[in-house]
């Protein structure tokens, strides 16, 4: 799988467009439904355009973290502030269109719409946008298949594509939006070393160059070696931040 | 109000019934859809489930067909026995039942009937405002097909111009009914009485020449032979309604010669005469009476049995309704992850609710428009074979109350999928996600 | 569930001998006027806006046929209509007139003949009598039509004599 050279489409981060907000996590607690705690963070804050790879064991609360910075898990205490704007204080209709907005996710296992073509999975955000925006959307999806290699591909349904390929459909669906944050989750753990390889760099490119703010739960040290910081995690807590 | 909708057309006010039992759906249906374009997803996540998809829409539409089959089997069923009896406006017999008659005239059902004698016969035929009156005598078969003795006049009357050939002229010629085992220029020995009890050799040693073909009247008659009354009375070894020596074919008949007729079917020369002929004809030593009257007499009394069928198939289709919802809350399992997905990526509530209830909407119309062609196949079909069987030509069409039970099924079932969507939303978005 | 119970009736009414159905007293159930007599008029209850079918049995004692025409009811025409049944359903023709023969009798009954009032303006409640008046030629009858139940298909006292 050719590294791709994935660089900005025009009209996107390189212009100016809203900045990536500074993340501050205080006094955080998420616990199960038996009230036992999955994860607790005193503190954790995030500049505006910094990678982050948050590492640990299997158990350790590295998606639940994931889960709460996206607001898909509301805590049980503490917040989750995104520039200014508490996402655990918000409803869920308001919490979806700030991930719709603002968020941009990568899922381990794609989590793509098989019988739809290429693009119909990377403008996906145009079906439920607004109509007003649908048909930028769609053009900026374009243009991210493009940019990840896959442009003359956008008609083919998802079922004939590889792992890797399929990966960065997922990535011009999470970058469709323009969105200033990226949350990953295991973006490369079910691909081959070529192609996770590749992936990587594109991600940590497109964060780098398009001064996108980029969390990425993952396993790959390789992927972990390409961002700017790193985040252990055991047991539900942080043990170790490279930034400490 | 009453007046406007007294006022309409009933094409016009069943079109409307229509509109008002679809307009709740189609309703419900664009106030979910407001704003939204859910297709191209939708489409994608049916064909996601082809299999399980194709099966539910064969229940939807296995249930659709059997109402709307029934509904216009029995429709047509009615209409073709009523178009059958169309053509016999007024039945003048001995006393006795009239259905046993009617079902003897109109639909060659053969049964033991007591006979108005020559004298009664020509009191009728010769009666004023008669523009004809012709015997009708059965008793005989060839190939299982009725031989009936009349005259003439009837043949024209019953079946208008023939589609071949010409009419009897003589007591050894026959006219065959459009799909009568035999054609012109084939000879024939009629046999005595009907099915396994007919005698082939009681007639042996006279034939019949079939001369001509009626053309088909959509009733039991067009497997009929037609032969001269004269010659049915005759093979009996009865006189033949006419003075020795005269050789004629049809009325008058001598009442003194003539033996008698299980039935005379009356035609009147005005309008109303056949109203005037029926009070004139019923009394103790004889009855008059219309074929269509007792039909809808019967249809009538079969109206219960209607009823109770309409209620059958309504009630089939709250059934189905039921199980087409319970399969709808069934699929939405199915497709969790997808809806999950969505809502991870931030799609509205309303979005995915959307998505949900057109995914069951398009199963629901799919399965509604194959359950209306599957039931009028069905119907065609087995009018079909009531035609081959009882030779009352039955067309099953697809009428309005068909479309109204569609209709209605189709706009309850649509708002119905309100809750399998209302129910999709309110499932766990991360657990499905994991899934 | 009509089916015995009619037949019931039916075969009680016939198994009745003639001379105990006989009336002496001149009731609401005739109407007679030089020589013609409407017996047993009768129509079914319908609601206001339906249409009314009257049945009825006509007798005509003169020795000179008499043509049934019409008649009047609720201040609107009725008509003379003649039933058929085919492939298009249930169809009620208007007719021009009906001959009564001299000494003979047409009974108007369900499914076969009726007067027609076209449209009601109000209700005919069961148990409750309609006025109508029955039209021959120039001849015009007063009668009283008993309104029977919604699905009665006989006069309540067919089969008497009077």
């Amino acid at each position: 799988m050719p590294p791709s050279a994935a660089s900005e489409p025009a009209g996107s981060r390189t212009a100016p467009g809203p900045a990536a907000p500074d993340l501050l996590v205080e006094a955080l607690q998420v616990r199960d439904g038996g009230g036992r705690v999955l994860l607790a963070i005193d503190r954790l804050t995030l500049r505006a355009g910094q990678s982050l790879a948050v590492q640990g064991p299997s158990g350790a609360g590295k998606s639940t973290l994931l889960h709460v910075l996206s607001g898909l898990i509301r805590p049980a205490t503490g917040r989750v502030v995104w520039g200014g704007t508490d996402i655990a204080a918000l409803s869920e209709p308001a919490r979806a269109a700030f991930r719709r907005n603002r968020l941009g996710l990568i899922f381990q296992d794609y989590n793509l719409f098989e019988e739809l073509p290429a693009l119909g999975n990377a403008a996906l955000a145009a079906a439920f946008a607004p109509a007003r925006d649908r048909a930028a959307l769609r053009d900026r999806a374009a243009g991210w298949l493009d940019r990840l290699g896959l442009g003359a591909a956008g008609g083919r349904t998802v079922a004939s594509f590889s792992g890797g390929e399929r990966q960065r459909i997922a990535v011009a669906r999470a970058l469709a939006a323009d969105p200033p944050v990226i949350l990953a989750d295991e973006p490369t753990a079910s691909l081959d070393r070529a192609a996770a390889d590749a992936l990587g760099a594109d991600l940590a490119r497109l964060a780098r160059d398009g001064g996108r703010t980029l969390v990425a739960v993952t396993h790959d040290p390789a992927l972990a070696g390409l961002l700017q910081r790193r985040l252990a995690i055991a047991d539900g807590r942080v043990v170790e931040d490279s930034d400490a | 109000m009453r007046e406007i909708w007294a006022g309409l057309s009933p094409d016009l006010q069943d079109a409307l019934i229509a509109l008002a039992l679809l307009a709740p759906g189609l309703a419900a249906g664009a106030l979910v859809l407001r704003g939204l374009a859910p297709f191209g997803l939708v489409r994608a996540m049916l064909r996601r489930f082809a299999w399980v998809n194709l099966l539910f829409v064969l229940l939807i539409a296995v249930s659709v067909g059997l109402g709307v089959g029934l509904v216009a089997q029995e429709r047509g069923l009615r209409q073709g026995s009523a178009r059958a009896a169309e053509g016999f406006d007024l039945i003048v017999a001995a006393p006795g039942s009239e259905v046993t008659v009617m079902l003897a005239a109109v639909y060659l059902q053969p049964s033991d009937m007591a006979l108005l004698t020559g004298a009664q016969y020509d009191e009728i035929a010769t009666a004023e405002g008669v523009a004809f009156a012709a015997p009708i005598a059965f008793g005989d078969s060839v190939d299982g097909a009725p031989v009936v003795g009349t005259t003439p006049d009837f043949v024209t009357h019953l079946a208008g111009d023939l589609a071949e050939g010409s009419i009897f002229a003589t007591e050894a010629e026959a006219v065959a009914g459009a799909f009568a085992p035999v054609g012109p220029g084939d000879s024939f020995t009629p046999a005595h009485g009907h099915g396994a009890a007919a005698e082939g050799e009681a007639h042996a040693g006279f034939s019949y020449t079939v001369t001509g073909r009626m053309a088909p009247t959509g009733s039991p008659w067009d497997r009929a032979v037609l032969v001269p009354a004269e010659s049915v009375w005759s093979v009996h070894g009865l006189a033949n309604g006419h003075a020795p020596g005269d050789d004629r074919i049809g009325p008058p008949y001598d009442p003194v010669y003539m033996p008698g007729t299980p039935a005379v079917l009356v035609r009147a020369t005005e309008l109303w005469g056949n109203y005037a002929l029926k009070s004139r004809f019923t009394r103790s030593d004889m009855m008059a009476f219309f074929p269509g009257t007792v039909l809808a007499q019967l249809h009538g009394l079969m109206g219960e049995v209607r009823a109770a069928m309409s209620a059958l198939a309504t009630l089939t289709q709250v059934l189905v309704t039921l199980s087409v919802l319970i399969g709808l809350v069934i699929l939405v399992r199915l497709i969790a992850r997808s809806l999950a997905v969505l809502r991870a990526l931030g799609a509205p509530v309303r979005f995915v609710f959307a998505v949900v209830w057109s995914y069951s909407a398009a199963l629901i119309l799919t399965g509604a428009a194959a359950g209306l062609v599957l039931g009028l196949g069905a119907a065609r079909a087995l009018a079909a074979l009531i035609t081959v069987r009882t030779d009352v030509l039955v067309t099953a069409r697809l009428g309005w109350s068909e479309l109204h039970l569609v209709a209605g099924f189709v706009s309850l079932t649509l708002i119905l999928a309100l809750l399998p969507a209302w129910a999709a939303i309110r499932r766990p978005v991360l657990a499905d996600l994991r899934n | 569930m009509r089916l015995p119970i009619t037949t019931l009736a039916l075969l009680a009414a016939l198994a009745t001998p003639l001379a105990a159905q006989e009336h002496d007293h001149h009731d609401d159930h005739v109407a007679e006027a030089d020589g013609l007599r409407v017996v047993h008029a009768w129509t079914p209850a319908r609601g206001a806006g339906d249409e009314a079918l009257i049945y009825m049995d006509v007798e005509n004692r003169t020795d000179a046929e008499a043509m049934l025409t019409g008649g009047e009811a609720m201040g609107q025409e009725l008509a003379l209509v003649g039933f058929t049944y085919g492939a298009s359903g249930e169809v009620w023709t208007v007719l021009p007139g009906l001959p009564v023969p001299p000494g003979g009798e047409v009974e108007l009954a369900p499914r076969v003949l009726a007067l027609r009032l076209p449209r009601l303006a109000e209700p005919l409640v069961e148990g409750e009598e309609l006025e109508i008046e029955v039209e021959f030629g120039g001849t015009h009858l007063h009668a009283h039509a008993e309104i029977g139940a919604s699905s009665a298909t006989a006069h309540s006292h067919a089969g008497h004599n009077h």
